[in-house]
């Protein structure tokens, strides 16, 4: 990245920046913590425009590093991802916030839960911490013993926004709803139906997985990381095997690389095809629904049948997958999907051609593109605002780069642009599995056993390394550190239903209260992963 | 001696009416539920669940707002109340009515009005935001509603010269099926029927989905007995609109006593037939088309009382005069 460096090594503050690893990819540098909004704003105004793809804050005190802070920019042009890494913070840092808001809520969290200050930022609440919680629980420092930290909360109600006029109501909902999902509170400000704004309250599953993860093994670590939720678990497994893949400097091998891409498209495939049912059910369209359900029940099966899991957890390892079907199974699944894929076919148009169904979705909920740009809205919702930002076709991995992986985008940002993209995406996905399903019956060129275990490998200590992953949502971060007894240090998980919560309360306004479920139905967020 | 052969005959033949209704009410839903799972390729819900479900509400605790007044509990014994006189005047399989040239069409508006009412009422009662989003809308649809079933059924009174349901059916079989006011009088009753019985595209009977709900909102906060009750009326109502239309498209002649207990279920299993096809045409309705937009709902209902309009003008112009 010309420019860049030279405008990091000019930095006027030179003192403070050091530029601590420069690859062809990746960098690292060292900034001192007060010249982060600067440099931040140097960056976002590039071209392409840079996605952020973590925020992390790490409690490094025991190495004598303070708190530090890590912000990992992606450039979608060449390819090239920017480390951000500020030390010494001692109990306050620069909000970003106002700068880049995709990072309020990242900054919110690290005020929760490691008690620093995020000087600047625009909205302060708490977030990932309701209230109720006492005064200095701050629960990520490496000095708290967890414990019976459930004794110390006290039930509080909680705080929103007031807002007064004539004929204005506050209508609650959740955080229990009628039906099976998780809890998360929304609150919405109307007048007669119109909405005026809505406030979304999560974070009510927060489990401190992240808190879990520390010290724990890398093997116990992807048990964990697998079951952070039931929709992209396969992603973030991946994701956390590149991490550590990196952090082990090993390469994996071909075969393996093919089973992983499989995998991934396999659970697009379901999460997608099952998403476009479940936006049937927010209009009452049995028919729909039906369909969507059945497709994703036979893909489910599938992944049962051949993988022994329906969300495929436990079939990637590090170092490459735990099997890998000989090629008989292949042609099995082959043959299998091209029939689903035709299924596919015969009642997608009974959707796409539906007049009450349009009328519904088409205008629905629209997310502008600038604001999906600055909240650092990722997946099918960014790609639906005309934001070409699949991360299979930025970032050379797998075998996407082979596959020629182009960004499905449709410009209006609103409800049916986002079923638009799930469609062709999905479309797209049988289209690769067909390619590396061929592939796969061929059988490995050469003695390719798929696995290199990680057994004797060194492990970076006390480095950061990160995995990113195309989940059917978004890209799906882990960011990993490892101690000195190759145990996790820190695991930080930004799952791209994270990313994109923020965005939904925007798309709200200006619709009615009945169409507020295709419009969540149209994200189609996890809560699990969001709240971790 | 007649006379009170007569009476005892009407007596009997008005309370076989009601026990049908009351006993083949929930066999109907079951009916639709049934079908709707085969266009969703379901087994489905055994047809007599509804049954079932009633018995279990019956038996379950009843939990009341501390909110609420008289009006919750009154409100479903109300709303069943009203339904069932509706009832009185609707034909039965034996093309009488119980309660017959009291004014009819106006008093089965009136006693649908009356429940309208006081469901709207208690859907306010629990002081929830949702019972009260059900009411609001509820009465929203309503206000479109009535006027288009009272002018259908007020054209079909011009064409047979009759305000008695009983004489309309009678009236009606010596009117050609193609006769074009009674066709568009019948399009504005099917549309209006939907909307009454809270179906797709209106309204959708099967979720709970807090936001979208209108007659499942107000039912929100009761439980027990009074669910019972406010889902058994639901279903007599939703039986009485279909007998009615089965009635007006096939209209079928006056059974009497006479005509022996094999003409008698004969009749009954005719209309049977009838009902059940219009129940299943609903439920096909209903799989194959999504929920409208709340506002516009009134798009869909003006186009019912456009036909009726339309109904109204095209008798004027074959007859001449009205």
């Amino acid at each position: 990245m010309l420019g860049l460096r030279e405008y990091l090594q000019s930095f006027h503050s030179c003192p403070g920046t050091v530029i601590i690893e420069w690859k062809k990819q990746e960098a690292i540098v060292e900034v001192p913590s007060r010249d982060l909004p600067e440099i931040l704003t140097y960056c976002l105004a590039m071209k392409p425009r840079p996605t952020w793809l973590t925020h992390v804050v790490n409690d490094e005190r025991q190495l004598g590093r303070g708190f530090c802070l890590y912000l990992v920019l992606h450039f979608p042009g060449e390819d090239f991802s920017l480390t951000l890494f500020a030390k010494e913070i001692i109990d306050e840092f620069p909000s970003l916030a106002s700068i880049y808001p995709a990072l309020n809520w990242s900054e919110r969290e690290v005020q929760d839960l490691f008690g620093l200050q995020a000087v600047g930022h625009p909205d302060p609440r708490s977030l990932v911490l309701h209230p109720g919680w006492p005064k200095g629980f701050h629960p990520l420092r490496k000095d708290y013993k967890v414990g019976d930290e459930r004794n110390e909360f006290k039930r509080a109600p909680l705080v929103f926004p007031e807002m007064h006029g004539d004929g204005m109501f506050q209508v609650p909902v959740g955080p229990i709803h009628a039906g099976i999902i998780e809890p998360g509170h929304f609150r919405f400000y109307v007048n007669g139906e119109p909405v005026l704004h809505l406030e979304a309250q999560l974070f009510y599953t927060h489990k401190g997985i992240e808190k879990l993860l520390e010290g724990k093994s890398i093997k116990d670590g992807l048990r964990i990381v697998e079951r952070v939720c039931g929709v992209c678990a396969l992603s973030h497994g991946l994701a956390y095997c590149e991490a550590v893949e990196k952090l082990a400097d090993v390469e994996v091998s071909r075969q393996a690389l093919l089973w992983r891409t499989i995998l991934a498209e396999l659970e697009r495939i379901y999460n997608h095809i099952g998403d476009i049912g479940n936006m049937c059910a927010g209009v009452g369209f049995a028919l729909g629904n039906a369909n969507g359900s059945q497709c994703k029940e036979k893909l489910q099966r599938l992944n049962l049948e051949f993988f022994g899991h329906r969300f495929l957890r436990g079939m990637v390892v590090p170092g490459g997958v735990s099997s890998i079907p000989g090629s008989q199974d292949s042609q099995s699944i082959l043959n299998r999907l091209l029939e689903l894929s035709k299924d596919f076919e015969d009642w997608i148009p009974l959707l796409l051609d539906h007049d009450g169904f349009r009328q519904r979705t088409v205008t629905t909920g629209i997310l502008k593109a600038e604001n999906a740009l600055d909240f650092g809205v990722t997946g099918p919702a960014a790609r639906a605002s005309g934001i070409a930002n699949d991360w299979r076709e930025h970032h050379a991995h797998l075998l996407y780069p082979e596959l020629n992986v182009k960004s499905m985008i449709e410009q209006d940002g609103d409800a049916c642009s986002r079923l638009l993209v799930r469609v062709n995406e999905t479309r797209e996905s049988f289209r690769f599995l067909d390619t590396l399903l061929r592939e796969a019956i061929k059988g490995p060129a050469s003695e390719d056993k798929g696995t290199t275990p990680l057994t004797l490998e060194k492990f970076r200590q006390f480095a950061p390394a990160w995995g990113c992953v195309e989940s059917p949502r978004g890209t799906d971060v882990i960011w990993l550190m490892l101690d000195g007894e190759d145990k996790i240090y820190r695991c930080r998980i930004r799952s791209a239903s994270y990313a994109n919560w923020p965005a939904v309360p925007l798309t709200a306004p200006g619709n009615i209260v009945p169409d507020f479920p295709i419009i969540n139905k149209s994200f189609e967020l996890c809560y699990s992963c969001c709240d971790r | 001696m007649d006379e009170i052969f007569n009476i005892l005959t009407r007596l009997l033949m008005s309370l076989g009416h009601l026990a049908i209704i009351l006993v083949a009410a929930p066999l109907l839903q079951g009916f639709i539920k049934k079908s709707k799972a085969y266009w969703q390729m379901r087994q489905g819900p055994p047809i007599l669940q509804p049954y079932r479900d009633l018995r279990k509400l019956m038996n379950k605790e009843e939990l009341v707002s501390e909110h609420a007044s008289w009006i919750f509990l009154l409100t479903p014994r109300v709303v069943l109340a009203s339904t069932l006189m509706a009832g009185l005047v609707i034909p039965s399989v034996w093309g009488w009515a119980p309660l017959s040239v009291w004014g009819d069409i106006f008093l089965l508006g009136a006693s649908l009005g009356l429940a309208r009412l006081f469901l709207a009422l208690s859907g306010l009662e629990g002081a929830g935001t949702f019972g009260g989003m059900g009411s609001s809308r509820e009465l929203f649809i309503g206000l479109l509603t009535e006027p288009a079933l009272i002018l259908g059924l007020v054209v079909l009174a011009f064409i047979t010269g009759t305000t008695s349901l009983q004489e309309i059916n009678i009236g009606l079989q010596s009117i050609s099926p193609l006769f074009i006011p009674k066709i568009l009088v019948l399009i504005t009753l099917v549309m209006v029927c939907i909307a009454e019985m809270g179906r797709i595209p209106l309204d959708n009977p099967d979720t709970h989905l807090e936001l979208t709900m209108i007659h499942e909102g107000m039912l929100l906060e009761y439980s027990g007995p009074s669910l019972a009750l406010l889902n058994f009326a639901e279903q007599v109502k939703q039986l009485l609109l279909l007998v009615l239309l089965a009635h007006l498209i096939w209209p079928s002649d006056l059974i009497s006593l006479s005509e022996g207990p094999f003409g008698m279920l004969w009749a009954l299993g005719f209309v049977g037939v009838k009902v059940v096809a219009l129940g299943f045409f609903f439920a096909t309705v209903e799989s194959l088309f999504v929920k409208r937009r709340l506002f516009r709902a009134p798009h869909y209902l003006a186009t019912g009382t456009a036909c009726a309009v339309l109904a109204l003008i095209s008798l004027w112009i074959i007859g001449g005069q009205i």
